[in-house]
């Protein structure tokens, strides 16, 4: 047998590129799992724990749905609708299998896993536009794993795995010369696409599990930075832009409709993440867990796209050429959750999970925006086990929402991205920020593992 | 203030006996709502003018009348929607009468005007510029960055120079079209300063600029076509004076100069020269050209027509040392000084030029240049810069809706911006709008 299937599915918490993972079974339990994870999805939390299983393969599909709404305020005193985003609930799969080798007593498992792929829109011509239009983000992990006792109490694991990252981006900038004081005037608007790829990084987990009897447990566990280096284009289409569709004071400055670049990079460090959790089995088939994790999200100062060389035709003697960088300053800041949760056995076949959370925000407050609707978190979890076949099939469901606490936001650092289709010039525009923002997430997910 | 009027006043109205300045009124135009129109009698002939301010500390001035009289009216320039104080004051010998302050009421600009944002200080000069592109309306902006007198020209034209009349009675401008193939029914437009009436000079295929001489004829800049060797049109520049009577004489033509066959240029999509700026030396009784296509400026002697010099591009007889133009448009001669404003000559983006000209020996030499580096400004199509005798420059970035008073060490003194969708044409600047002397 080749051993037991794994995924390690994530319940986002935010949308953009604010991304986190638990798997169904920590989803009931609100993410409170780094010591008494008990399936394949401890080859996220913390490879030690791996230890608990079997011969076992998993096969999981969860769903999640954001809702963002964001009410943005203007300081010329604009009147915007508030705008929400059209997220259709989202599958997520995973799979994997582990095998226990009982003579050097350890555990093996190989996974595939998609922490998050969120596919978000909002509308074209919405207040939001300038910092998303819509947002497509795929990342993969798969790997090996293994966990190995060396002594009783023990366990020490250890993960490698390959992953991936693809992101397509739309957001409106601001074309129209530097020296204008930016607008929103939708005139001016420049559909513009980043669609970059990072087609393959070796990343590591480890953790420690320390058990030494049936009454508590102990475990931390680690992940180092992941520091993508993703390429892929660029491309803006000024067909509705005044100065393509020769509506601007001096006619069409624009000769071609749109432009592109095909190689420009985006660096992305995904954050290091510490987690620790303290497990007390007060009776036969109960556990009560402590967790707290760290994520370093200070390493994230903003998202830069690099390498522009943009030639946007102009019907002058001289092309206009972008050649500036396009950054996102978001200058995120470390985030602690706490979790507790725990597990009862209702039945011989049942098992029960409910947990709560809350996390601080990973984002400046004046960094925050549809792109990073980040802040303040509460949540709970649900879910349960249920042995369709004793000791062979197990099925999981989980369930649970996050609320991002509505935060008005004051002098916000958000800005258009502004281009100077005359020199080429990229600049901030005017700041799109302020207002206010809530979220809420729905987490729902059904797992089957059979062990073999 | 000028002391010479003031002795002339002194000899029409003799000495120690002081005029009566009575039946001073103010009136707002009902077409220009910043231009009020004073009113007032003398019981004796004399010449005066209008002290006015937001306070009765007053502050501003019109300029002192040229021709003594009993009845008397001014056009006096001010702020919109703002409670203005005025009196009369009427010079005598070392003394003034002066009548009693009033106060007066402009009234508000029309919403059609895009707003006008200045930073900085240190300018005092008025301007009379085109807006373009959300309007098109001549205006003068006063050194507050405050509109003092607007127009809108609704020919779906578009205006590309301002002048104050010489006789300080009315505004100048030209309605015509640069873009594509010039307009057929352009035309050069006086309207008086109260906005009360307005005259026409249709002047087809009127190109960017015009200038008014001291004795009030005009000289245009238009469009002239002929037959090259193969029968091919080509499209070159002409000058025509329009005299006061309105009589209107070609006066130069780039044939005269230039030779298509031998004079060519690289690009031929806007033609063969494309003049596209136009100024006058009084002192040398002498036109200055920019030719576009050419990259040169070339000076026009008035009374023979012949081209003393060209200076930049391919057929240059002046022999430049350091940085050249390309598609440069407006600049100033003034002696030895002669600034450019570039508009490709740069690395993508535009710059101003200044070369000490020397005539006599024919020789150009590159001593200072200006570009913006926050933002970079590329303009492709008019600019204009002007050379204070302080050493600051004035570079009026167009397309770009900016203005920069820049001092000689490239420091951004004084910046006025208008709103996104506007643009400037070209700007004559001028110490006061009351002058004359635009």
């Amino acid at each position: 047998m080749i051993g037991n299937l794994l995924l390690f599915l994530s319940t986002a918490q935010a949308a953009g590129y604010y991304v986190t993972g638990v798997g169904i079974r920590g989803m009931g339990r609100a993410g409170a799992v780094v010591a008494g994870i008990d399936d394949l999805s401890a080859q996220y939390h913390n490879p030690a724990a791996l230890i608990r299983l079997d011969r076992q393969v998993t096969l999981q599909f969860a769903g999640v749905h954001q809702n963002v709404t964001f009410d943005r305020e203007d300081e010329a005193d604009l009147a915007f609708d508030p705008v929400s985003n059209s997220a259709p609930p989202m599958p997520i799969p995973a799979l994997g299998a582990a095998w226990h080798l009982p003579g050097p007593d350890l555990t093996v498992a190989l996974g595939l896993y998609t922490p998050y792929a969120p596919y978000y829109t909002y509308p074209e011509d919405g207040p939001q536009r300038f910092t998303m239009t819509d947002i497509s983000l795929l990342s993969a992990y798969a790997g090996p794993s293994v966990a190995w006792r060396p002594i009783d109490g023990l366990t020490l694991g250890l993960g490698v795995a390959a992953t991936m990252l693809q992101i397509d981006q739309g957001l409106v900038t601001h074309v129209a010369p530097a020296t204008f004081e930016a607008t929103d005037e939708p005139e001016y608007d420049v559909n513009t696409r980043i669609s970059v790829r990072d087609p393959f990084r070796i990343t590591w987990n480890a953790g420690l599990l320390y058990e030494p009897g049936d009454k508590w447990a102990v475990g931390v566990s680690v992940v180092p930075p992941i520091r993508y280096q993703a390429s892929g284009s660029l491309t803006s289409d000024f067909s509705n832009n005044v100065y393509y569709t020769g509506e601007s004071p001096f006619g069409q400055v624009l000769a071609s409709s749109s432009a592109s670049d095909d190689d420009v990079q985006l660096a992305i460090t995904m954050p290091a993440i510490f987690r620790a959790g303290v497990l007390v089995r007060p009776s036969e088939g109960t556990e009560l867990e402590v967790d707290v994790a760290w994520e370093r999200w200070s390493a994230m100062q903003s998202l830069t796209v690099t390498g522009v060389d943009l030639t946007i035709e102009t019907t002058s003697e001289e092309d206009a050429r972008v050649q500036d960088d396009v950054a996102f300053p978001l200058l995120m800041q470390d985030a602690w959750s706490l979790r507790i949760g725990g597990q009862k056995s209702l039945s011989d076949r049942v098992m029960g999970r409910a947990g709560l959370l809350g996390e601080t925000s990973g984002v400046s407050a004046q960094y925050r925006s549809v792109l990073m609707p980040d802040g303040l978190q509460v949540g709970y979890g649900l879910g349960l086990t249920w042995w369709a076949i004793p000791d062979k099939l197990a099925l999981d469901f989980g369930g649970g929402q996050r609320f991002l606490l509505p935060s008005t936001l004051n002098n916000a650092q958000v800005y258009q991205v502004q281009i100077d289709p005359l020199s080429g010039v990229v600049l901030p525009g005017k700041s799109v920020g302020d207002g206010e923002i809530s979220a809420m997430t729905n987490l729902f997910g059904l797992g089957l593992n059979w062990t073999l | 203030m000028r002391t010479s009027k003031s002795l002339f006043a002194f000899l029409l109205i003799g000495c120690g006996k002081m005029p009566s300045i009575s039946d001073v009124d103010a009136t707002v135009s009902e077409q220009v709502s910043t231009v009020v129109t004073v009113n007032w009698t003398t019981d004796e002939a004399t010449v005066g003018y209008i002290e006015y301010g937001p306070t009765d500390a007053y502050g501003y001035q019109t300029a002192l009348e040229t021709d003594a009289s009993t009845s008397h009216s001014q056009f006096v320039l001010m702020p919109a929607d703002t409670t203005m104080h005025y009196r009369v004051v009427v010079p005598v010998d070392d003394d003034t009468a002066t009548s009693k302050g009033q106060e007066v009421t402009t009234g508000v600009l029309p919403a059609e005007l895009p707003t006008l944002t200045v930073t900085g200080e240190g300018h005092d000069d008025y301007m009379a510029v085109p807006l373009l592109g959300g309007v098109t309306a001549p205006v003068v902006i006063g050194p507050d960055g405050e509109y003092l007198w607007y127009h809108f020209d609704e020919r779906d034209l578009d205006v590309y120079r301002v002048r104050l009349s010489v006789d300080g009675e009315s505004v100048l401008y030209n309605a015509a079209s640069v873009s594509g193939d010039p307009a057929e029914n352009s035309e050069l437009v006086r309207v008086a300063l109260d906005g009360s009436s307005e005259e026409t000079i249709p002047l087809s295929l009127l190109a960017h600029d015009f200038v008014e001489l001291p004795d009030g004829t005009i000289t245009a800049m238009v469009v002239e076509y002929q037959d090259g060797v193969d029968g091919e049109e080509i499209r070159g520049d002409q000058l025509v004076e329009i005299s006061a009577d309105g009589t209107q004489s070609i006066i130069w033509s780039a044939w005269d100069c230039f030779d298509p066959e031998i004079d060519t240029v690289e690009e031929t999509e806007f033609g063969w020269t494309f003049a596209n700026a136009l100024d006058y030396s009084e002192d040398e009784d002498a036109y200055y050209l920019s030719l576009r296509n050419f990259s040169s400026i070339v000076k026009i002697n008035r009374g023979t027509g012949a081209c003393e010099w060209v200076f930049g591009g391919n057929s240059s007889t002046i022999e430049i040392d350091g940085n050249t133009f390309l598609h440069q448009h407006q600049f100033q001669k003034t002696g030895d000084t002669f600034v450019v404003f570039d508009n490709e000559g740069g690395v993508g983006e535009s710059r101003v030029l200044e070369y000490d000209f020397n005539e006599d020996a024919g020789t150009a030499e590159a001593v200072w240049s200006y570009d913006a580096d926050d933002p970079d400004i590329y303009v492709f199509v008019l600019g204009d810069v002007t050379r204070f005798d302080d050493g600051d420059t004035m570079v009026t970035w167009s397309i770009a809706g900016q203005i920069d008073r820049v001092d000689s060490s490239g420091e951004v003194l004084w910046k006025l911006n208008t709103d996104l969708g506007y643009a400037f044409g070209f700007n004559t600047l001028t110490a006061s709008p009351y002058a004359g002397d635009w």
